[in-house]
């Protein structure tokens, strides 16, 4: 480290035979002469080197650059800072409620009547079925305790018609007493 | 550089006139001499410079700015390379060794003193030594652009020196 700007000072300018006797010993016992020679041939060889393109690598690049985007492209790429974005949208929701509605006003200027003729289907369900109540009347026997209602019961009245007494009496005992 | 900005077509002329062979070297030298490769870089390096001028700090001169990039763009394709290589022997150790070995004899017939020598260096000191003594950078410069110290500089290239005589021995 101490002797780097000389040694490599020594290096850029001079080949190890032209050194003199003191640098000669200072080299070899950083480097050595055959690794002074080597670094040396190579840093002159690469010294300012250029290695020329084989491709025509400015043509696409100038032929890309040609290329620029077209007016509305480059409006949409441009960049718009954070601050602009939120006041234009608070400025559009703004408007949009301060602004009175519009009303629309219609003013019939000719009225024309076009005939229109109007086929219409008309589905009719006609009745295949047809549903009757029927009334089915069944005698039922009642238990009747008094002899008002049960000369009131009609069932009661005319099976008692054409009976004689005692067959009365006997049926009245079934029937109403529960004897 | 402020033309260029501009979209300036003679200003990136005279830009790329000025600069594109010596970038051309310096990723020659730094990406193993792959000539493809190399001109890939400067055409990826310029059209970013086209692309994205705001990059461009005025404070830089363009020179240490464009080999600031430069050495970014081989720092990636390192990087790149490493990731590839460990998964490429990792998965396919057979076919890694067949590829590996033709491409020794493609480098045997191909490379040069100088390609043998910077090989042998690692990627940062690498990047030092062409700056240096390729580019013609001064230590100041080469030391603001890599964002190490002036010190650190010279003791990498003396290590460079002690390196490659340390390799050459064996």
């Amino acid at each position: 480290m101490e002797n780097f700007e000389k040694i490599e000072k020594l290096m850029q300018t001079k080949s190890f035979d032209e050194l003199s006797k003191e640098d000669q010993a200072l080299v070899s016992s950083a480097l050595g002469e055959e690794n002074y020679k080597e670094l040396r041939a190579t840093m002159i060889q690469i010294k300012g080197e250029k290695i020329p393109l084989k491709r025509d690598v400015k043509g696409e690049l100038v032929k890309g650059m040609k290329k620029e985007p077209s007016l509305l492209v480059s409006l949409f790429l441009k960049p718009i800072p954070s601050y602009a974005f939120v006041v234009a949208v608070l400025l559009l929701v703004a408007t949009y409620f301060l602004t009175p509605a519009r009303v629309v006003r219609e003013t019939l200027i000719a009225e024309k009547k076009i005939p229109v003729t109007v086929f219409d289907t008309v589905l009719v369900v006609q009745v295949d079925t047809l549903w009757r109540d029927r009334i089915v009347k069944v005698p039922v026997p009642m238990m009747v305790t008094d002899q008002k209602e049960a000369d009131q019961l009609p069932i009661l009245q005319t099976s008692l018609e054409n009976k004689s007494n005692s067959d009365q009496e006997d049926l009245l005992d079934l029937v109403v007493r529960g004897r | 550089m402020v033309l260029v900005k501009r979209r300036d077509h003679q200003a990136f002329s005279i830009l790329y006139n000025r600069y594109a062979d010596r970038l051309n070297a310096f990723f020659f030298r730094m990406l193993w001499a792959d000539r493809e490769m190399s001109e890939d870089f400067v055409h990826d390096l310029f059209s970013k410079v086209i692309n994205k001028p705001e990059l461009y700090d005025e404070a830089y001169e363009v020179k240490p700015w464009l080999f600031r990039i430069a050495a970014n763009m081989c720092k990636n394709a390192y990087r790149k390379r490493s990731f590839e290589q460990a998964y490429q022997s990792a998965h396919f150790q057979e076919e890694v060794f067949e590829a590996r070995s033709e491409e020794k004899v493609d480098e045997l017939i191909l490379t040069d003193q100088i390609h043998d020598l910077l090989d042998k260096m690692d990627e940062e000191r690498k990047a030092i030594f062409l700056l240096r003594y390729q580019q013609e950078l001064t230590i100041d410069v080469i030391a603001e652009m890599l964002e190490i110290s002036e010190g650190t500089v010279k003791s990498r290239l003396f290590y460079t020196r002690e390196k490659i005589r340390a390799t050459l021995k064996y």
